[in-house]
């Protein structure tokens, strides 16, 4: 035994050594690997996204309809991969006029290519093909942020067609506004890793979805007073989270593009995780205080709220300011997700409260709090209000707010209202008291459990 | 109808011989007060309430001994008492109050014990279903004398209360303040009394118990949050509306009846509690007179909430809808929920400076 360890040891001492020597690389390919290898973790965390937003979804609802939740998002994680792959990353970086790209569909994976027709990404040092896997990956979330609009009643068609149009001609054409070298960028608009990109866009297509759909059955009494549906397991919800506020440390500081820079990236992330901390726990209080409760739901909001709304200023704010701005995103959420459910408007996991108005938010609050050596660092916009830049990266921002929400907006109720008129978006009275579990995919993701409900009562 | 006054209501009452016609003798006293409470709720009108079910559950006993000795059954020469929990036993119900009551005898010498028990069981059954067909739903919580629990001779009934006030956890101390508030309605009085000078007898002796019986009289926080708002009802068919019941009224029955319990007072309706808390020298007048008007503002709002007909009995959920709440409502509610709080903050310290003593 001890002897084959000495032989291993001795061939690796004298295969690394060799092979390190043997290539002698540049400073210029060490830093490229290095990038590389950065970039393809960050984009790892932002699909491992997709396992939180399937845990968060599953658990935020019931029982009846887990299987479809949760195994949905990798259908539409898929058709977006698809998607996106050969027509929305040529709409949203490719080269073209100041609204959408017109080159470097259906991506190759090669550099020629890249160097034709990706000139916006060309500061980066990181091969296409990560590139494309990064930015997939933000299409990716923007949509299955949409999904949250339409659970517990939606037909599975819907989610292809529109999984589809989303991630073509939705999605690219605002990130090529802000990142793809469109007008927004020429603005110089600060929205460092998609307030408003990725978030308020998913967020304003399942505000649309979830008025298109109508209410879940149940959710509203005759009178208008309002049911609780509560989600079937608190803790997946929990954990969803968890492995969300994990992901941001690919989504925000990945954004960098490079691990160069001094360790910028290790900055952003700091700046992430104190906003999302302070959104934990100042929406709880607020929930405790209002409602003589502290309320657990409330508290995952204002994770998420406060991490949608460091999305755009993370790169631009001081780390007490990300505290500040987090802290405003949990409680202005927990109060709009009353509204919006007391108006009327049945959301069930709260998607456009936590990703549209802390989109909003979070979009507004770099021209408030930019300071003049993060935006000269990273090279987009000036100083926010406070800091004696004026009105004027604010109201860039909110302009960028209003293109992005009025764009989706229309455009999510063409295509969703085409689709009301002609498929249909909502799945029949019946199949919705059953469960999509069933109707949609013929068997339930929790068997033994819905068994017995269905033989308790007659209504699940 | 609508002009009946109250001699004459009871009077229709206690000349009842069925049982249905007393419930229509109830429907229609309700109708009748129900339209005196749009108008105004007095503490006059409550007490005649109050007055009404009492001279109904008394009728409903009459009836059903009536009705056993025509069945032929011989009846104990004991004496006995029907008495009332809950709200009925402090005076204080509503129109739609569920039945909480218990049923306590003379010891019976040991050979008869067996006839006795029986006799009783078949007594109480069919006062129960009197008192079912007049439109009162049995407590949820099976307190009730159906239950053999709360259906004893006086010694073992006695006992029971020591057995639980030696092992005062949760559920024995929730027990123990039901049977705080219980009140002879029919029958020997004695009996009761007697019963309720063994529990007082023994907290004197063992205030310590009090500290046991403080976390379940501060369970229901009063619903005001720290902004001095009202906590409203989230979901459901009652979102936006208060729950008066759980968040008003309970809060400072409970808090005044741990008063009362440790001072040794034997009233058990929240009003002469108070009063005897004065006279006691325990409770100054003026915080007395807070309290009163926090409590009258409670019982107020609570004979308010709409109540329903569900399987012919009266019920209520306890909470005034959204509608209810206009702005003077919240105001008057406020200043009840914040003497409420105060309350329970003197609770807490009177009975830890009583247990430290």
């Amino acid at each position: 035994m001890v002897k084959k360890f000495l032989f291993a040891f001795g061939v690796l001492a004298l295969l690394f050594p060799t092979l390190a020597f043997a290539d002698d690389a540049t400073p210029a390919q060490l830093t490229g690997a290095i990038d590389a290898v950065w970039v393809m973790l960050a984009a790892i965390l932002v699909i491992f996204m997709q396992a939180g937003f399937a845990l968060l979804e599953a658990g935020s609802t019931r029982m009846k309809n887990a299987g479809h939740v949760a195994g949905k998002t990798i259908l539409t994680f898929g058709i977006c991969a698809i998607a996106f792959w050969a027509i929305g990353f040529g709409f949203a970086f490719g080269d073209g006029n100041s609204f959408f790209g017109t080159t470097g569909f259906f991506v190759s994976g090669l550099e020629d290519q890249a160097q034709a027709a990706f000139s916006a990404l060309s500061g980066s040092d990181v091969p296409i093909g990560i590139k494309f896997l990064f930015q997939l990956a933000f299409a990716g979330v923007s949509l299955a942020i949409a999904w949250g609009g339409f659970a517990e009643r939606a037909k599975l068609p819907v989610y292809f067609i529109f999984g589809i149009l989303f991630t073509v001609i939705i999605y690219p054409i605002v990130a090529h506004w802000v990142w793809g070298g469109g007008w927004l960028a020429k603005l110089n608009m600060q929205d460092f890793a998609g307030s408003t990109v990725v978030h308020l866009q998913g967020a304003t297509a399942a505000l649309v979805a979830t008025i298109l759909l109508k209410p879940r059955i149940g959710k509203y009494n005759k009178d208008k007073t309002v049911n609780l549906i509560p989600g079937h397991n608190q803790v997946l919800s929990v954990l969803g989270v968890i492995i969300l506020w994990i992901g941001w440390f690919g989504f925000n500081p990945g954004s960098t593009l490079s691990a160069m820079g001094d360790g910028f990236f290790g900055y952003i992330a700091l700046t992430t995780n104190m906003a999302a901390a302070a959104g934990a726990v100042a929406a709880l209080v607020v929930s405790w205080m209002y409602f003589g409760k502290a309320d657990i739901p409330s508290m995952l909001n204002g994770v998420l709220a406060a991490l949608v709304a460091i999305t755009a200023s993370c790169a631009f704010v001081d780390t007490w300011a990300a505290i500040v701005i987090g802290a405003i995103a949990g409680i202005v959420t927990f109060f709009t997700a009353q509204w919006f459910e007391k108006a009327g408007i049945d959301d069930p996991v709260y998607a456009f409260s936590v990703h549209g108005i802390a989109g909003i938010w979070g979009t507004l609050s770099t021209g408030l709090f930019a300071t003049p050596e993060l935006a000269e660092k990273v090279g987009v916009g000036q100083a926010g209000l406070f800091y004696g830049g004026g009105w004027h990266q604010l109201g860039v921002q909110a302009l960028g707010v209003f293109g992005a929400l009025a764009f989706v907006l229309v455009l999510s109720f063409i295509i969703l209202g085409a689709l009301k008129a002609t498929i249909g978006l909502r799945v029949t009275e019946e199949e919705e008291i059953i469960g999509l579990d069933l109707s949609e995919h013929g068997s339930y993701g929790y068997p033994e459990q819905m068994k017995k409900a269905g033989q308790n009562s007659a209504s699940v | 109808m609508n002009h009946l006054s109250m001699e004459q209501i009871l009077e229709r009452i206690t000349q009842s011989e069925q049982f249905d016609e007393m419930r229509m003798t109830r429907d229609q006293v309700h109708e009748m007060l129900r339209e005196h409470l749009l108008f105004a709720h007095s503490l006059g009108l409550h007490r005649d309430i109050n007055r009404i079910h009492d001279a109904l559950i008394r009728r409903t006993a009459v009836l059903a001994e009536a009705e056993l000795e025509r069945a032929g059954l011989r009846r104990p020469s004991l004496p006995y008492a029907l008495m009332l929990f809950g709200s009925g036993g402090r005076c204080e119900q509503t129109l739609w109050s569920d039945q909480d009551n218990g049923f306590i005898y003379e010891d019976p010498p040991e050979a008869e014990r067996e006839e006795v028990e029986a006799y009783f069981a078949r007594l109480v059954a069919c006062m129960l279903s009197g008192l079912e067909a007049l439109g009162y739903p049995p407590c949820e919580g099976h307190v009730v004398a159906n239950n053999p629990q709360w259906r004893k001779p006086v010694s073992s009934f006695i006992q029971m209360t020591l057995d639980w006030l030696a092992e005062p956890n949760w559920e024995n101390g929730r027990y123990l303040l039901i049977m705080a508030d219980m009140r002879c309605i029919y029958g020997e009085a004695e009996l009761v009394e007697r019963l309720r000078g063994a529990l007082l007898t023994y907290v004197r002796e063992h205030p310590p118990v009090l500290q046991d019986l403080l976390s379940n009289t501060l369970h229901h926080k009063i619903s005001l949050g720290v902004f001095g708002q009202l906590i409203t009802e989230r979901y459901g068919e009652d979102a936006g509306g208060f729950d008066v019941k759980y968040g008003a009224y309970i809060p400072i029955v409970n808090g005044i009846r741990l008063l009362a319990i440790q001072a040794g007072i034997a009233a058990p309706s929240t009003l002469q509690r108070l009063q005897a808390l004065v006279a006691a020298g325990v409770v100054g007048q003026a915080q007395a007179d807070t309290w009163r008007q926090a409590f009258e503002i409670a019982l107020k709002h609570r004979d308010m909430t709409p109540f329903t007909l569900e399987d012919g009995m009266y019920a209520t959920r306890s909470k005034l809808s959204a509608e209810q709440l206009t702005k003077e409502l919240k105001q008057e509610l406020k200043f009840c929920l914040r003497a409420g709080m105060e309350l329970q903050r003197y609770v807490r310290k009177s009975v830890e400076a009583k247990v430290k003593s």
